[in-house]
């Protein structure tokens, strides 16, 4: 009898289903914190997006708009912006947020014991520095700068360090970090280290009333709860989702999306990513050091077919450090070498080249980044390079990425929205990151956009660093990583976006 | 027994500060940095030098290891450096997933292998001991993380009968929570029951030749009480160390299974953290795991006198 109930129960349960007011959301890693821009990593963010919200953020053509700003004026010098706040809005507590709210978050980021990540954007240590953050009325801003900043909306904008409106009690009476009490249409309900991280719909969140689009409009909870659960493994990610206990797998990699792409209950949608797949060359190495073996590099890979096969045909080939889907990407940044092996050996043999080993590291952490280095190593052995790849443990390889001690390394960038980020981690000096091209023409081409107050004269200095790019070649980026999110066919209104970050509101679940 | 208690104790101080050592050293040896983990791509020198001082890190190794060693007598593990989260509270909740799953699935084995090690002694050469002993076989032949991953193709994906993923607590929701264990559980204890099964088996034939049970046979007893009362009690002590190996090999070990089921136990939460170079969680978690291990052994030095009172400690 016992046993005859005790089976009905569980089997009567089944599976545990995610239910119609909740959305169930697989990440491959635990957030690290709720701390936005302090304590942070990619899934960190990909969950606080759905929290947080900042003044500025990026639409779904990549280009800037108000989020809880209303509006924004730039001084003609461009060292003062003026932010008007959208009325209404409030923190998850019920109270009204404030300019006066919005300065104390500045105080705390430009404080460098906060630790904000990207604090070098608004010190001085890249481009301008910030002098003064006032709030004359509870829905002003003013944001003055010592310097000419063209590119603070798009730093704003960041995903990757976004200036959160947070209200004070997110901290406790000591300062120390307790939780996001933000203005996001979903608030923070419950974190289980390693399991999951529980949101709930934010009842009294004021939308915009702009049509939503990127990461900005009206923006509207749908569902009750969104349940982002810990799921490390892709096999299990599939497996949830195929047998129904989770909703929605993002970025996911392509072999997977080919895989459920047979299956009927399924969506898979892509779109143009941001996340740049590449071959970094050290250019202090002694035989990557001359130019003509790097050149060689360049002629000996077949970049279309590079991307093609790596990418499982899901993205193309391009040579910039933009994606096409960047306002200031233009025709200029397909100009690269060609794929002519003939060049190539011409080149190694007037640079004296002896069969002296290349190594490529690599590591399988990311299966996509080690692919990269064997297609490289069949490419360039092809033209008689004496090609090694080394596969490393992720964490080691960081480590020589910091240090700067490869040859060639096989590496991915996450996200950059804005051009200014894309070349300034691409773009620099030795002495601050061993690792980065040392060009001072295009370095300081770079430094030049931050006072450029005409999108046309940018464009055209970054179809300059591009060429310059092309000559040094320091670097080869093969793809951009498209965008790949699987949903089951009961979730309605979800769309991928470039940035890499689910947006899970408008988002609702219809009965399976 | 008293005396031979303090002794083990005794031996285990110098076996935990011999694994400080070891532990603490390897992790520092292992190319890496936490702090460049943290900030992956995020160029900011400064922030990185401040976050090295606040963790410790730049202080000489030696002097590091003894603030750690300082630390750990006063039981403050620290914080993880990956996430800030103190180093006991998260450490003890994996554990406990880990205890729970291990517990079940070594129950579990253990008496399904005693009762089919014992019956396949007894019809040694039969049909059911030739079936036995290709059953143990199989059981130690497949890794326990493809067994994971067919159960859950069959009965999550196919069948949809149980959760391929994740994990509830029994205090949160009972039911529930035997449905997330039943898959990962069968999965270790099949994988364990096959060694256990197989030294069972042996170790009763041995039992069944000795005099005494010819006596015990000779007094007209019952083949199950042969069996049961007679020889399982002798086969027992040799088995339980087998099983105190495989339990505790199992507390710190199954990071594989708990990865393919989404399991928050130990294992996997050591793989994560030497991945991260949280130095602080990986030397929390091998103390851990040493002592478990050295209690568990201690536990099963115990327990032999209970099954064969020849032995004196």
């Amino acid at each position: 009898m016992f046993r005859s109930l005790a089976l009905s129960a569980l089997m009567a349960s089944a599976v545990p289903l995610a239910s119609a007011s909740e959305i169930r959301v697989a990440i491959s890693a635990d957030m690290r914190s709720s701390y936005p821009g302090v304590n942070r990593d990619g899934y960190s963010d990909d969950i606080l997006t759905q929290i947080t919200e900042g003044l500025l953020a990026y639409r779904s053509d990549l280009t800037i708009g108000p989020m809880a700003a209303e509006s924004y004026k730039v001084s003609d010098d461009l060292t003062q912006y003026r932010f008007r706040l959208r009325s209404g809005m409030r923190f998850h507590n019920g109270e009204i947020v404030r300019a006066s709210h919005l300065k104390a978050n500045w105080d705390r980021i430009l404080d460098p014991a906060t630790g904000f990540q990207c604090l070098p954007f608004y010190d001085g240590t890249i481009g301008p520095k910030i002098t003064n953050v006032t709030a004359p009325d509870d829905t002003t801003l003013i944001i003055k700068w010592d310097k000419p900043n063209a590119v603070f909306p798009e730093m704003l904008a960041d995903v990757k360090c976004p200036v959160a409106i947070l209200h004070p009690d997110s901290w406790n009476e000591d300062g120390d970090w307790v939780k996001p009490i933000a203005t996001g249409p979903f608030k923070l309900a419950e974190w289980k280290p390693g399991r999951y991280v529980l949101l709930e719909k934010f009842d009294d969140y004021v939308a915009a009333t702009s049509p939503a689009t990127g990461l900005i409009g009206h923006k509207e909870a749908l569902v009750d709860q969104v349940r982002f659960d810990v799921i490390p493994e892709t096999l299990a990610q599939n497996a949830a989702l195929v047998s129904g206990q989770i909703d929605l797998v993002y970025s996911a990699t392509p072999l997977t999306a080919l895989e459920m792409s047979r299956n009927r209950r399924l969506t898979v949608e892509t779109t143009a990513g941001l996340s740049r797949r590449l071959l970094m060359m050290q250019t202090d190495d002694p035989l990557l050091g001359d130019v003509r073996i790097r050149r060689a590099i360049g002629y000996a890979l077949d970049l279309d077919l590079f991307a093609e096969i790596a990418s499982f045909e899901y993205a193309q080939a391009n040579p910039s450090a933009l994606p096409e889907v960047n306002p200031y990407y233009s025709d200029a940044h397909t100009e690269w070498y060609e794929h002519n092996p003939d060049k190539a050996r011409a080149l190694l043999e007037d640079a004296g080249y002896d069969g002296e080993p290349v190594h490529i590291q690599t590591n399988k952490t990311f299966p996509e980044l080690f692919d990269l280095a064997m297609i490289a190593d069949a490419m360039l052995r092809e033209v008689g390079f004496n090609v090694k790849v080394d596969v490393m443990e992720w964490g080691a390889l960081m480590s020589n990425y910091s240090s700067g001690n490869f040859q060639i390394l096989s590496f991915e960038y996450s996200p950059r929205i804005t051009a200014f980020m894309s070349y300034n981690s691409a773009v620099g000096q030795k002495e601050d990151f061993a690792y980065i091209w040392e060009n001072e023409a295009a370095f300081a081409l770079l430094k030049s956009v931050v006072s450029e107050k005409d999108r046309e004269a940018a464009k055209r200095t970054y179809e300059q660093i591009h060429r310059l790019m092309m000559e040094d070649i320091p670097s080869i980026n093969i793809y951009f990583v498209p965008v790949t999110d699987i949903a089951r066919k009961n979730i309605l209104g979800y769309e991928p976006w470039p940035g890499m970050k689910p947006r899970l509101w408008n988002v609702r679940v219809a009965d399976d | 027994m008293a005396q031979y208690i303090l002794k083990k104790i005794l031996f285990l101080i110098p076996t935990m500060f011999l694994v400080t050592l070891i532990v603490f050293s390897v992790m520092r040896m292992v190319p890496g940095d936490p702090v460049e983990l943290i900030l992956r791509d995020v160029q900011n020198p400064e922030l990185a030098e401040r976050l090295r001082e606040e963790m410790g890190l730049n202080k000489h190794i030696v002097l590091q290891y003894f603030d750690w060693l300082g630390r750990v007598f006063t039981l403050d593990l620290g914080t993880s450096l990956h996430n800030g989260q103190p180093v006991i509270g998260t450490m003890f909740s994996h554990f406990l997933v880990s205890l729970q799953v291990v517990s079940i699935s070594i129950v579990l084995a253990s008496l399904l292998a005693l009762i089919g090690g014992t019956l396949a002694a007894w019809q040694q050469n039969r049909s059911l001991d030739v079936l036995t002993v290709m059953f143990s076989i199989t059981c130690m032949s497949v890794p326990s993380f493809w067994l994971g991953i067919a159960f859950i193709l069959l009965f999550g994906v196919g069948l949809q009968w149980l959760p391929t993923v994740g994990y509830v607590s029994p205090t949160e929701d009972f039911l529930e929570s035997i449905q997330f264990l039943i898959l990962p559980v069968a999965a270790l204890a099949i994988t364990e029951m096959g060694g256990i099964l197989r030294m069972v088996r042996s170790t009763t034939i041995d039992v069944l030749r000795q005099e005494y049970i010819t006596h015990a046979r000779a007094k007209g007893l019952s083949e199950m009480t042969v069996l049961f009362r007679h020889a399982l009690k002798n086969t027992a002590a040799p088995v339980l160390t087998l099983i105190g190996f495989a339990f505790g090999t199992l507390l710190g070990g199954a990071a594989v299974i708990e990865t393919v089921f989404t399991l928050p136990g130990i294992g996997r939460l050591l793989v994560t953290s030497i991945y991260n170079r949280d130095y602080a969680m990986v030397q929390g978690i091998m103390l851990l795991i040493s002592f478990t291990y050295i209690f568990i052994n201690l536990i099963v030095d115990l327990l032999y006198p209970v099954f064969d009172p020849r032995v004196k400690l």
